[in-house]
């Protein structure tokens, strides 16, 4: 059984946003493809995307994956005067723990705000508000917040659970806010709602558009909003401040630690510049749609020709196009030498490693649109790109992808939304010489070769904690470097941790656990007849 | 209970999945909504001293996923083909089936689903343990019943001086593991051999566990239904004693040695030179303290069994001076009075306020009338701290900003720990 693509949608998004409605549309409703699981070439990704035969495959196995309210919740709370308020049982509330408060660490001369205080509360629904409905106790959860902590916003987020009681979030909501000072903002973020973990996304940028973005009073001219992410540190707000701060422009953080205030003023500014075109697609065009707000979506500033070409699209829409050509080539001239000294350091690992004329191999990227941006910097680096990871994926990366391949080749993409069988039997076929993730994966990860991150956390804030702008392509190229240095660390767990998985999974076709599938139990590294490589070793 | 900042639990789901990690190669299958595990596995593992817990948790553990479909028309099927699947995937010696909200608001019936795989070769056993169940502690009561009812098999012959241990919830509190193994190693020097420790037990272990002479339930607060439960099946009585820290642990060991009839002289012995152990390292201790420590006012915020152990600890051994408890895991009105007298009657007739509450705003209005010299709490009390100047020792849930691997506050050597960890925090902020 497969989903069937709905002929209404076209794989290019030609979405017009309605902020009357309660929430987004969910990204599979908006997409002719959105879907979670794939494996197999990015050419061929491409392809069955234009053509709509890549569809949803049913799974009869799965592993814990993440949530519409997960995956923004640790966002969400991290604006500074404001209340998160999860109408769910206490649970859902925990997701927020192991990232909370990080930043207090961070000293104030380097430009992180004295004062805040984040409150992630919880309306606790319990067996009885099942029974009797819980939309009571929302109301006064949220007055009580706005006398306990007089926010400026109140999120409401949503739960399976509330969603489930069928509780009247809106009613609620429009009910009490002539009685509460703060701005209520409901985010319908249910975990069920959607396969593709990007709605959650786009379920937060609506609620902020609908309910915070205020009318423009000026523009701003120098003011550029950029959609920082989860995984970036204060070191790399810090670089890309630095190099706006060249430019005579000012970067507008959102939402990771920003203030209310910040989100207001987003309509004010000169352009929105995404760190991760996917992450802020509904902001981006939200922006633009409601308030011409121009945006740009195609680079991520990781590595240095995609910083330039960053800087190059902001000053385009700030009138900066002489300054910015000065700016890339004064970076240049610093990062330059240290950017070959790099290279130099990994070819004499590849005579090590590789015969012949032999590339390293790496592996990286967790999101869609990392994926873009770990596949271009590992190209300068020297690196031959076997084969990259996404969580999710969808229509709206299409284009970038199939630019992407012209650039720097075709190679095997694994789309799978944090399951961690997936990614074993991914790496035991593939066998990178390096590989990038995210600490997510369920902590069996055969490899005894180098391994490194894409995840620090966001209050590290040493320099070698950089993956922006130049900067970072020196430092994280370095936390590359380092990976082939020391590699006890995989082999540690390579060789301690018990496996879970049977040993004819690591043999296996890793989607043999979709329906329908005829071919069981036989490796199948996809073969790429392409610019660059004929197969892939094993 | 009402409206909550800052989660100081999670949720029955969390409980009953901390207890499956915490059993040697046991696989949870969870039938909940896609983000349940790892939302759990961020608020346990890595809000819980980032350890990293069970066999196939967070990421990789099983999980049905429940999308908007399986909301309409039942999850039954989808959790069928997930068993069948994890079987034939996971190695594992038990497979706990294991429900959360959605299945329990769309009513999927598990026993029936999972029943139909009774004739395996695999253990496949289940909890239905919805989020809005309750807290951490009693999702682990929950699963506990299932490990007793499904697992656990009758015997016909004792095993003398055996016991099990339980109460003690993994990750919720963040130094499990080194409070049980103290524990375990005290019993076993007086004479006692434990067969479920609660820290990776075997399937075979559990499923001999009503062969023992007695369960210790070292808890004040939870545990009690699943020990009384135990007896009321397989007749194995249990004595209920919190956390001891300290030479509280004397006592503990001594109303064991009576309860099971063992030699009094050589459980005397043990003490002794347990106690000498403590006062050798107490006594280098005292310069330090005469600095940094003397006559300084306590408060801590923790649940039943680190309030009960630590104020008896910081009190009556190291002569500090108890001010404020908070209990934050809600212990039920009836055994309320009960827990105040185990906190309230100390020695030299000093005895703290004592107030339960698990919402950080009251906590905090509370702390703030009444500031002590030092507080021990949670990662979640600091910002709270620091703006009234108090040093804070984070030992409870959550903790993000320590690392717990092998430590522990329980006992004798545990106790001494936590001197040397309220030592760093008072020294680091001088």
């Amino acid at each position: 059984m497969h989903d069937v693509i709905d002929e209404k949608y076209d794989v290019h998004d030609h979405f017009r946003m309605d902020l009357t409605k309660n929430t987004c549309p969910s990204r599979e409703e908006r997409l002719g493809v959105a879907i979670k699981n794939y494996y197999g070439t990015m050419s061929n990704l491409v392809k069955g995307t234009r053509d709509k035969t890549i569809t949803q495959p049913e799974r009869c196995f799965e592993q814990s994956s993440s949530c519409s309210l997960s995956i923004i919740a640790t966002r969400i709370l991290t604006i500074r005067d404001s209340v998160t308020l999860m109408h769910a049982p206490i649970g859902c509330s925990v997701c927020n723990h192991g990232s909370h408060e990080l930043f207090r660490h961070i000293p104030e001369s380097d430009g992180r705000p004295g004062n805040f205080n984040l409150h992630n509360v919880s309306t606790n629904l319990t067996e009885k508000d099942i029974v009797y409905g819980g939309t009571e106790k929302l109301k006064n959860a949220i007055k009580e917040s706005d006398v306990r902590y007089s926010p400026k916003a109140i999120f409401v987020m949503t739960s399976c659970a509330s969603g489930i009681m069928g509780d009247d979030i809106e009613g609620a909501v429009s009910e009490i806010q002539s009685e509460v000072k703060a701005k209520i903002v409901p985010i319908h973020c249910e975990g069920f709602r959607s396969r593709v973990l990007q709605t959650g996304y786009d379920a937060m940028w609506h609620g902020i558009l609908k309910y915070i973005v205020k009318k423009p009073e000026k523009k701003q001219k120098d003011l550029v909003n950029v959609t920082n992410m989860f995984s970036y540190t204060w070191r790399d707000k810090a670089e890309i401040t630095r190099l706006l701060g060249k430019l005579g422009l000012r970067a507008n953080f959102v939402p990771e630690f920003s203030s209310v205030e910040d989100l207001e003023q987003m309509s004010e500014a000169a352009v929105t510049a995404p760190i991760c075109p996917t992450f802020g697609d509904y902001l981006i065009k939200g922006l633009e749609q409601e308030f011409g707000v121009p945006y740009f979506r195609e680079f991520v500033p990781m590595g240095i020709k995609n910083t330039d070409n960053w800087l190059r699209h902001i000053a385009k829409y700030t009138g900066k196009e002489e300054e910015v050509e000065k700016l890339i080539e004064e970076e240049h001239a610093t990062i330059a030498p240290k950017f070959e000294n790099l290279k130099k350091e990994f070819e004499k690992i590849r005579k090590k490693l590789k015969k012949d004329d032999e590339k390293l191999t790496a592996i990286g990227a967790v999101g869609q649109g990392r994926v873009l941006a770990h596949a271009g910097f590992l190209t300068e680096l020297g690196f031959d790109v076997t084969g990259a990871c996404a969580v999710d994926y969808d229509a709206l990366i299409t284009d970038d992808f199939d630019s992407l391949i012209k650039d720097v080749g075709d190679f095997v993409i694994l789309i799978s939304t944090f399951q961690a069988a997936d990614y074993v039997n991914l790496f035991h076929n593939l066998k990178p010489d390096l590989t990038l993730q995210a600490p997510f994966k369920g902590g069996k990860f055969e490899t005894d070769k180098a391994m490194g991150t894409i995840h620090f956390l966001r209050g590290d804030n040493h320099a070698s904690r950089t993956q922006a702008g130049y900067n970072g392509a020196i430092a994280y190229g370095e936390m590359c470097l380092r990976s082939f240095h020391n590699t006890s660390l995989g082999k540690l767990i390579s060789d301690t941790t018990e496996d879970p998985y049977k040993a004819w999974w690591y043999e296996a076709d890793p989607m043999y656990f979709v329906k329908d599938k005829p071919e069981k139990k036989e490796v199948k590294v996809p073969v790429i007849v392409g610019n660059k490589r004929k197969s892939h070793g094993k | 209970m009402s409206y909550v900042e800052t989660a100081r639990s999670t949720c029955a789901l969390g409980g009953a999945l901390s207890l499956i990690h915490s059993i040697e190669k046991a696989v949870p299958i969870i039938h909940a909504g896609p983000g349940c595990g790892s939302v759990l596995n961020f608020g346990q593992n890595l809000a819980s001293g980032y350890q990293f817990i069970g066999y196939a948790s967070g990421s990789a553990s099983p999980s049905t996923n429940t999308l908007e479909k399986h909301v309409i028309f039942g999850g039954e099927n989808r959790l069928r083909e997930q068993i069948k699947s994890t079987l034939e995937l996971v190695d594992a010696d038990l497979y706990f089936v294991v429900s959360g909200c959605t299945a329990g608001l769309i009513g999927d019936d598990i026993r029936s689903v999972v029943s139909e795989f009774s004739g395996n070769s695999e253990t496949v056993i289940f909890s239905e343990a919805p989020g809005f169940k309750g807290s951490t502690y009693q999702g682990y009561e929950i699963a506990y019943k299932s490990l007793i009812d499904q697992v656990i098999q009758p015997v016909t012959r004792k095993e003398k001086n055996t016991v099990n241990l339980l109460g003690i919830v993994p990750a919720q509190d963040p130094f499990w593991q080194g409070n049980i193994s103290e524990i375990v190693r005290l019993l076993g020097r007086i004479g006692l051999k434990v067969n479920l420790s609660g820290d990776g037990d075997t399937v075979k272990k559990i499923r001999k566990a009503a062969g023992v002479d007695l369960n210790i339930l070292l808890s004040a607060n939870t545990g009690i239904s699943a020990a009384k439960h135990f007896k009321e099946k397989f007749d194995v009585s249990y004595i209920q004693y919190p956390l001891p820290i300290g030479t509280e642990t004397g006592k503990f060991l001594r109303e064991i040695a009576n309860t099971l009839g063992l030699d009094k002289q050589k459980v005397n012995k043990v003490i002794e030179e347990e106690e000498k152990y403590l006062w050798k390292y107490l006594i280098k201790f005292s310069e330090a303290y005469a600095f940094i420590l003397v006559n300084k006012e306590f408060g801590i915020i923790g649940d039943t069994n680190y309030v009960i152990g630590m104020t008896r600890f910081l009190t009556n051994d190291l002569g500090l001076h108890p001010k404020l408890a908070v209990v934050t895991d809600a212990p039920s009105e009836s055994i309320r009075d009960t827990i105040k007298e185990s906190i309230t009657n100390l020695n030299y007739d000093l005895s703290p306020g004592v107030i339960f509450e698990s919402d950080a705003y009251k906590i905090w209005d509370e702390v703030s009338k009444n500031p002590p010299d030092l507080l021990i709490g949670s990662s979640a009390d600091k910002p709270a701290a620091q703006k009234l100047n108090i040093p804070l020792l984070a030992t409870s849930y959550p903790l993000y900003d320590r690392i717990a691997l092998s430590k522990g506050y329980s006992g004798y050597r545990g106790s001494i720990n936590l001197v040397e960890d309220i030592g760093d925090v008072l020294l680091s902020t001088m």
